[in-house]
């Protein structure tokens, strides 16, 4: 693979060790990766030269990770991946709801790290190419034009809120998409608190796809966290 | 603290009155030597409990008062005899020798008492620490073993693949480990604090499922259907549920049924992980719960994932125990409150 069909990536990290591990994965893996040491060389590097993917630490020496991708979502939509510590659950909700994709918590391997890579390279572009197109993935199909939902060629009838609450998982399938969001979206602001409805809805939707919680098959639970559409 | 200085000299001073009044009315009975003893005795006392300043002070007084209640002339500070002076100075010296006496041995005592506490707990800091870093250095080594040969010229690939492997597995290890004393830490530290949110339990089950991998075993499932919304810190009884699936894994043999249960019971959701293990020695059962405690045998573990467990649990004002089966193995057992008791009448409904 020549230098320029490699993939740009930006990695935010100030551990020297990670670094290293990471530039030599990258690289040997399709990826042109660029480093930048703090949050302020990492902002000044995006707003020069928007890379295709981001690695960011949220543990950074001179700024919250969280406010590079505050700032960065003003003008990018490239697919970012945090990096974070055991035990920082709450920053990990926070970044996936200000837009982050993913996150790995430390320490991971370089396999993890390569599949959320391609995995959400793949939704950046699927959501650019086929906006508006049939989703389909392990036997389920969802049609939100003609709001079609079938598995394994049957179709399922979904009440409105159930609908709402698999189109949002769709958008944002292969992703996680946290309780506050699907609260938001689905019931409106006022029942962003009002977990056991989301509970409740979800298990009735599982139901009617067939998706047993316990084996799932569509929908997976991140306790504490939020749900994801398996792809 | 000034308050309690003052008051030790007050008491001092109060004893010293009481103590001259109750030599007064034995004076009857008494000879002066006798009275001289009253003094001496009470001058013990007022050493151990109100320590040297007010035993001097207590000593200078019941001499002033000796001479002032009971040397001719009565209640002046004169004396005609000149052996009524060396009573009195033989009566300050000794009272004071004794309060030094009496003070220093509560001070011995005292010490006595801190250094066997100090002791025991030194002795439970250095079984932790040497339980710890016992953990810790085993897979430290292989690391540094492994990786050490990885610098050195000519390997073959198949043994670099392999030390690679090596280093990755005990890193692993390792960071489980440390993890798990974080864990413990924050736990007993009474940090904890509970993220609570309704959760099925079925949910809770399949997300630790995705993260034990159970291929060597048979799972059997007896979750009712239908239970109601638990009322739980979801990450933290994930966690639960992954500590007693590894360890079912851990000890049960090839291929036999590793079987978790969830039902109802009044007000409490039960769940429970069987497996067909050696199970717990009899009257092991409490203690299996304590950090270090391992079973027979059992080198890789950190000793502490139960313990994490009876912690995360008991945070949630619940119950976790095990018990033997019958069919031999042994059965954990760990109770949830239902979201509709905790929150009846409230949104949470």
């Amino acid at each position: 693979m020549s230098e320029t069909q490699k993939i740009p990536v930006l990695v935010i990290e100030d551990e020297p060790e990670i670094r290293k591990f990471l530039s030599a994965a990258l690289a040997s893996n399709g990826f042109s990766p660029a480093f930048a040491l703090t949050g302020r060389e990492g902002l000044a590097h995006l707003q020069s030269r928007v890379p295709e993917i981001l690695i960011l630490d949220l543990g950074l020496p001179d700024m919250d990770g969280l406010d590079i991708i505050k700032s960065l979502r003003g003008w990018s939509n490239i697919p970012v991946i945090v990096l974070s510590a055991r035990g920082q659950e709450k920053d990990k909700i926070a970044a996936l709801e200000l837009g982050a994709d993913d996150y790995l918590t430390k320490p991971f391997s370089t396999g993890e790290l390569l599949a959320r890579l391609k995995a959400a390279l793949r939704r950046a572009q699927q959501s650019v190419s086929q906006a508006s197109a049939v989703f389909e993935a392990n036997g389920l199909s969802f049609d939100a034009q003609n709001r079609i939902v079938k598995v394994d060629g049957g179709e399922v009838r979904l009440t409105p809120t159930e609908f709402r609450l698999l189109a949002l998982l769709v958008k944002h399938a292969g992703k996680i998409v946290t309780h506050k969001q699907l609260l938001q979206d689905v019931w409106g602001k006022s029942s962003a608190e009002n977990n056991h409805y989301l509970r409740i809805y979800t298990q009735h939707l599982r139901q009617k796809l067939g998706d047993d919680p316990l084996h799932p098959r569509f929908i997976i639970t991140e306790p504490g966290v939020g749900y994801k559409l398996k792809v | 603290m000034e308050k309690a200085v003052l008051s030790r000299y007050l008491g001092s001073i109060v004893v010293t009155v009481l103590a001259t009044l109750l030599a007064k009315a034995l004076s009857v009975v008494l000879s002066p030597t006798d009275v001289v003893m009253i003094y001496l005795a009470v001058s013990v006392f007022v050493a151990v409990r109100f320590g040297r300043g007010p035993s001097v002070l207590f000593s200078i007084l019941s001499c002033a008062s000796y001479n002032f209640f009971f040397v001719e002339p009565l209640y002046t500070f004169e004396m005609y005899n000149r052996s009524s002076w060396l009573t009195l100075l033989v009566m300050l010296i000794t009272s004071m020798v004794i309060s030094g006496q009496a003070i220093n041995l509560r001070r011995q005592e005292q010490l006595t008492l801190e250094s066997t506490g100090a002791a025991e707990n030194e002795r439970i800091k250095n079984l932790l620490l040497s339980s710890v870093s016992h953990d810790l250095r085993t897979p430290l080594a292989s690391i540094t073993g492994a990786s050490s040969s990885l610098m050195q010229d000519g390997m073959p690939e198949e043994t670099v693949k392999e030390l690679a492997k090596s280093i990755h597995q005990e890193a692993e290890r390792l960071s489980r480990i440390v993890s798990n004393l974080l864990d413990i830490t924050h736990i007993e530290s009474g940090a904890i604090t509970l993220n609570r949110q309704p959760y099925y339990i079925d949910e809770l089950i399949g997300a630790a499922l995705s993260r034990v991998p159970s291929g060597r075993h048979r799972l059997e499932m007896h979750v009712e259907k239908g239970l109601p919304l638990a009322y739980v810190d979801g990450l933290l009884i994930e966690q639960v549920l992954v500590n007693l699936l590894e360890n079912a894994t851990k000890y049960a043999p090839q291929n036999s049924v590793i079987a978790l249960g969830a039902r109802r019971s009044g007000d409490e959701i039960i769940v429970s992980v069987e497996d067909g293990g050696p199970g717990i020695p009899p009257g092991d059962e409490k203690r299996i719960f304590e950090k270090f405690t391992r079973r027979a045998n059992d080198k890789s573990g950190s000793g502490l994932g139960l313990a994490i467990c009876e912690g995360i649990i008991k945070a949630h004002q619940s119950h976790i125990w095990v018990e033997n089966r019958a069919e031999g193995g042994a059965r954990f057992s760990f109770t949830l409150p239902l979201a509709v008791s905790v929150s009846e009448g409230t949104s949470h409904v």
